[in-house]
């Protein structure tokens, strides 16, 4: 009983903070309580709100509704909204009480039916529950004479302290535009129904601390409403009257960062929408001055609406990137897009590997010079070479003197046979077949409008029929020299369609190795290249083995920094993603396995801990032991770099960085690369700023019997911290 | 070449009343002058005769083909060079510049290949002869060792468990292939179950790290089929052991035993009509492997003991006629100055002997001897060559394999080896012998070291 009283309070106080962050596209309890109190200049306002949102948790908590979305205060902040418009409208008491119960339980309701209907197709409900359930009440009240219009009494703010506002706004006189200002801070203030400088001064602190992003928007938008009114001599009382810019502020917050990745491209689309608002407020004015209703945030909801709508609707997203997973900050949205852009925006190709087995040569590439051109650019032909880079050995003369002649061709995928030719006979050397331009050939499908197709195979090399399943890295047929194919080589390409003549589609191989003066490189999602040789990555059973981090694996940690030991669990969440959990530390390490890679994605805890260390140290592993072999990647600034330079680089990031942080990796031994025991790799973190490196952090890591030992320097001590699996 | 016509001594053909040939008795050698561009008088000249030579320029040739040919079927292929095929130090470190590991069947192979400078953990150890201290040194260096017979494989448990070491081993497998003659001296027998034995022995006893599997099915083998039907078996043996113990096996060596160009007496044409190519022997042995069903990601390592395929033909023996003499049956006889004692393949092969200087369009049927003074000393017993005189230049081919390594000081010292380089520039890689050489190591015990005749 009491564990569940408990549990409810918690509950109700999380909702309750966090209804107020909502307001401002926030999930921070601290921004929500800073917003509260801000709301208690009037004790009569403040207590309306908190009393408008208790009400509604109740009626949520006793109908069993989400509790999850009871706590992000997704059901309660447009009744919060109410409480505080009523509150600042009437005086409080019974009969104000009473309205308030009803009107909050109808903007309850509102909610429901919005979230539902406005959700089925991914739009937020924003705050038309709010004006739904004011309207009603203001355009009744009058039916209700116990309604008291309230007067500024005993219980604000300004009756006990009215230096602090006068004060405060005689200071703001004394600077270069401070209309503007007064404007702007009044406008921030009316979100939450207060009108004064004060109010607008603390919510803008609290709006910096909580997103630098947020902030500038605000500031941004307000500002282009402002001008665009005065450059159209507008009539400035409309934004006085009841500081109805404040629509400016919520539209740019949302369309420039919380609904929309924050970049260039959304500050600059704010230029073209921000007026529309300001072309609603003036027409909305007309019509609702006949009803003497306020419009509130009906602009606002509306541009959003409708923008989201349209952008949903366009057949190719880009420029402008809607945010996809909603993490309430956007510094977020915007660090992990980019992150996300540079790290994993090719992880959705679906996988292809190489279709060959050994070292084979690009002898054309995608663009190239020879046949792949116009819509039959993107693909590849390979062909075998010797170290003098002849394709043949001596005469030449003979298809079978060419090294890639009857070669088996591989599977670059799992499939399924939608094409097969055969039977088709090879060339001579210098011999064209116009006729059966792609030869011997076979298309496999890997997906929805993804196959593979391969030609100029050896005749009666392909023992696939049509609807045969074939497993990636199955040989499929030889390579051969039929069709246009003046001497034996592969032709490789992907396409969208089942035929064998179709268009070509770009495509990038997963992973491959490229080799060069006995040098190699790996390469992740990309191209090959014209006269590069390449071949498929070769995993290693030790690599693969002690990265193999399956839901469930437990670890125990030594360290010899802190002389602890913890452990660690590997866990997965409900949407599948894997993670590493710390609880001594209370942090977590996303990261992802795709046989061929091992990499983190995310940290979120504390920065000191084991775990963090191990995040930056084995941050991308790539599972195929290579002599000497290297990679690089971009890191997250927002989970490498000192929060207070980050906050700076905040403000200007959706233009900008400044701050680079990149992680590099390379193998350095092993002590047997078929049968590796153990095998040791270095990584390093390089942070800069404006170009200037400003920290590194190197690490060295080494695997052996599936545990992993990471070793650091801190202020010339070194620390290592043992990985050993719980069996 | 000189435009002067030389001068050739009549020659005595026999009338033959057999089938018409419209080839005659024509020969199909052309004359060799030079060998990468240094002709074979100068050579001989400058480091006596006869002379062994070796072309780097065709084991590299050979090496890098083999490589492509299999790892371009398979992906994980690693080439382990035989040391007794070829033991001289500059061409085992050919073949470890061009990536190959070392395999040894001895002791004193072992040795030099450490002293060679090849990593102990990749010199893969073969062979029936391995005493106690063989074995503590190659545990000691985490070589694989390639486990002939039960005798061994207690002897490496009893030193495994002594040492508190777990030596990393492979076992050697026999089995028949179809052909004759089936080896079965050499590992545990495959049908009759002795290598499951000895697998399950390994693995019960948890001493031994098992790693691979090995077999070796012969010698110049003429079909490559047989490598499939190995291969097969193999990898039937290594899935039996991922599936009942759950232990994946890091590698299949299917050995050496690849035919090189050579002719093999009685055959029927020439060596390399009859032989199959490397794509063959690849082919064969990569299909069935991909084919045995093991994970796409567990693949095993393939190991290849290739020697002979690999260095036979990139081998010269060059020499000089001594003598010519009729017999009493009429044939011509030629006498060379290297017979057995310096290409004991010629026991079992036909070599190519081909004359180092122009000669005319007449040949003849004829013997060719060696220098001992041994009946057996033949190096061919019959030959159609051109009349030769003494002080003609010879030079005999294929003679990269096992001549070098087998070639004995019996009746007469062993010659000068010298390899020539990818620029064609002739380094001596072994000197010519002495009697110093010989009588290097030899005692005389004191009471013997005076006569009076």
């Amino acid at each position: 009983m009491l564990k569940q009283t408990k549990h409810i309070l918690t509950l109700s106080f999380c909702g309750l903070t966090a209804s107020y962050a909502q307001v401002f596209f926030s999930n921070s309890r601290a921004f929500g309580a800073l917003l509260m109190l801000v709301t208690f200049a009037d004790v009569g306002v403040g207590l309306s709100g908190i009393g408008a949102v208790l009400l509604v948790q109740l009626t949520a908590l006793l109908f069993n509704f989400n509790e999850q979305l009871i706590k992000d205060g997704a059901y309660t902040y447009n009744a919060l909204m109410v409480g505080l418009a009523l509150g600042g409208i009437y005086e409080l008491n019974l009969s104000l009480a009473l309205v308030l119960t009803s009107v909050s339980i109808l903007t309850f309701f509102i909610t429901l039916w919005f979230m539902n209907v406005l959700g089925a197709k991914a739009l937020p409900y924003l705050s038309i529950p709010f004006l739904l359930g004011v309207w009603v009440i203001l355009l009744g009240a009058g039916n209700f004479t116990a309604l008291e219009l309230h007067d500024k009494g005993v219980f604000s703010m300004s009756e006990w302290w009215p230096g602090l506002y006068s004060g405060t706004t005689e200071f703001i006189g004394t600077l270069p535009f401070h209309n503007a200002i007064f404007l702007y801070l009044r406008s921030l203030g009316a979100i939450l129904f207060q009108y004064s400088d004060v109010a607008g001064i603390i919510i803008s602190i609290g709006l910096i601390l909580h997103s630098r992003i947020s902030f500038v928007l605000s500031i941004f938008g307000f500002t282009i409403g402002y001008l665009f009114y005065h450059y159209m001599e507008g009539d400035f009382s409309q934004l006085i009257y009841s500081y109805i810019g404040f629509n400016f502020i919520l539209t740019a917050i949302a369309l420039g960062g919380f609904f929309v990745v924050p970049s260039r491209r959304s500050f600059a689309q704010l230029i073209f929408t921000i007026p529309l608002i300001t072309l609603l407020i003036s027409a909305l004015h007309s019509l609702f001055s006949i009803f003497e209703l306020p419009l509130y945030s009906l602009p606002f909801n509306i541009v959003v609406l409708l923008f989201l709508s349209a952008m949903y609707l366009r057949s190719k997203s880009s420029g402008l990137n809607l945010v996809t997973i909603q993490q309430f900050s956007p510094e977020k949205h915007h660090y992990s897009y980019t992150d996300n852009l540079e790290r994993f925006r090719r992880d959705t190709y679906v996988h292809i590997a190489l279709p060959i087995i050994g070292e084979w040569n690009v002898s054309q590439g995608y663009d190239g010079d020879i046949t792949h051109r116009g819509e039959w650019k993107h693909a590849l032909d390979f062909d075998v070479r010797d170290i003098d880079g002849s394709t043949y050995q001596m005469p030449g003369g003979k298809k079978e003197d060419f090294f890639c002649f009857d070669l088996p061709v591989i599977a670059p995928a799992d499939g399924k046979v939608v094409k097969v030719e055969k039977g088709i006979h090879d060339n001579e050397v210098g011999n064209v077949n116009l006729e059966d331009n792609w030869g011997n050939a076979v298309v496999i499908k890997h997906g929805d409008h993804l196959y593979s197709k391969f030609s100029h195979l050896k005749k009666n090399t392909l023992k696939l029929e049509v609807g045969d399943t074939v497993k990636k890295g199955e040989v499929i047929a030889k390579c051969g020299s039929s069709g246009r194919s003046p001497e034996p080589h592969l032709h490789f390409q992907l396409q969208s369609t089942p035929y064998i003549g179709s268009k070509t589609l770009y495509h990038p191989i997963s992973y491959f190795v490229s080799k060069k003066n006995g040098k190699n490189t790996f390469h992740a999602f990309e191209i090959p290249k014209e006269g590069e040789t390449v071949c498929n990555m070769k995993t290693s059973k030790a690599l693969t083995k002690a990265f193999s981090f399956i839901p469930g694996k437990k670890f125990n940690i030594e360290s010899t920094e802190n002389d602890k030991t913890e452990t660690w669990e590997v866990l997965s969440s409900y949407t599948n993603e894997t993670y590493i959990w710390c609880p001594t530390s209370g942090s977590t390490a996303w990261f992802k396995n795709n046989n061929n890679v091992f990499y983190f994605t995310a940290f979120k805890g504390n920065k000191n801990s084991s775990l963090y260390k191990f995040f930056l140290g084995a941050y991308k592993v790539p599972l195929g032991y290579y002599e000497e072999m290297a990679l690089k990647d971009n890191m997250n600034i927002m989970s490498v770099v000192n929060p207070f330079i980050r906050f700076i680089h905040d403000f200007t990031a959706p233009f900008f960085h400044y701050i680079k942080a990149r992680y590099s990796f390379r193998f350095t031994e092993t002590d047997n690369e078929h049968d590796p025991y153990i095998i040791q790799f270095e990584s390093q973190i390089t942070e800069s700023v404006f170009g200037l490196k400003r920290a590194t952090s190197k690490f060295h890591i080494k695997l052996w019997d599936n545990k992993i030992a990471l070793t650091f320097a801190t202020k010339n001590k070194k620390h290592t911290i043992t990985c050993v699996p719980i069996s | 070449m000189s435009d002067k016509k030389t001068y050739e001594r009549p020659v005595i053909v026999p009338l033959n009343t057999g089938l018409m040939n419209k080839f005659g008795t024509r020969t199909e050698y052309q004359p060799v002058i030079d060998i990468d561009g240094n002709p074979v008088k100068d050579l001989l000249a400058k480091y006596g005769s006869p002379l062994f030579v070796l072309s780097e320029r065709k084991i590299r040739e050979n090496v890098q083909s083999a490589k492509r040919i299999f790892e371009t079927r398979y992906p994980k292929v690693q080439f382990a060079w035989s040391y007794k095929t070829n033991y001289i130090n500059a061409v085992c470190n050919v073949f470890h510049q061009e990536g190959a590991w070392g395999e040894v069947v001895s002791r004193f192979e072992y040795d030099k290949a450490i002293k060679n400078g090849v990593p102990a953990d990749k010199i893969l150890f073969n062979g029936p002869d391995k005493s106690r201290e063989d074995l503590e040194l190659a545990v000691k260096g985490n070589s694989p060792i390639h486990i002939d017979h039960l005798d061994e494989l207690y002897l490496l448990t009893e030193i495994a468990t002594e040492q508190n070491v777990k030596p990393r081993v492979a076992i050697r497998v026999n089995m028949d292939t179809g052909i004759y003659p089936m080896w079965d001296r050499f590992g545990f027998n495959y049908e009759n179950g002795q290598a499951w034995n000895a697998i399950n022995k390994i693995i019960a006893t948890d001493k031994l790290n098992l790693i691979g599997l090995h077999c070796h099915i012969g010698t110049f083998m003429l079909s490559a089929e047989a490598y499939g039907v190995a291969a097969s078996k193999l990898a039937e043996l290594a899935i039996s052991i991922k599936k009942h113990h759950g232990k994946s096996i890091t590698y299949i060596d299917l050995g050496g035993g690849f035919a090189s160009t050579n002719t093999l007496k009685g055959s029927y044409g020439i060596g390399a009509d009859a032989i199959p190519s490397m794509s063959q022997y690849a082919e064969s042995i990569t299909t069935a492997l991909l084919n045995a069903g093991f994970d796409n990601d567990d693949l095993p390592w393939l190991y290849l003991e290739t020697g002979r395929a690999l260095i036979d033909d990139a081998g010269f023996l060059l020499g000089t006629v001594l003598s010519n003499k009729r017999l009493s049956d009429g044939r011509r006889a030629t006498i060379l100055d290297f017979g057995l004692n310096l290409m004991f393949t010629s026991f079992w092969y036909d070599h190519k002997i081909s004359p180092a200087q122009p000669f005319g369009s007449h040949t003849e049927d004829c013997v060719l001897y060696g220098p001992l003074c041994m009946n057996i000393d033949i190096v061919r017993q019959h030959i159609t060559l051109p009349p030769l005189n003494p002080g003609d230049h010879v030079v005999a081919h294929h003679m990269g394999a096992y001549n070098i390594t087998q070639s004995m000081q019996f009746i007469s010292l062993r010659p000068a080896i010298v390899m020539i380089d990818m620029d064609g520039k002739p380094h001596i890689i072994r000197k010519k012998e002495m009697l110093s050489t010989l009588e290097k190591d030899e005692v005389m015990p004191e009471y013997l070291d005076t006569f009076n005749l």
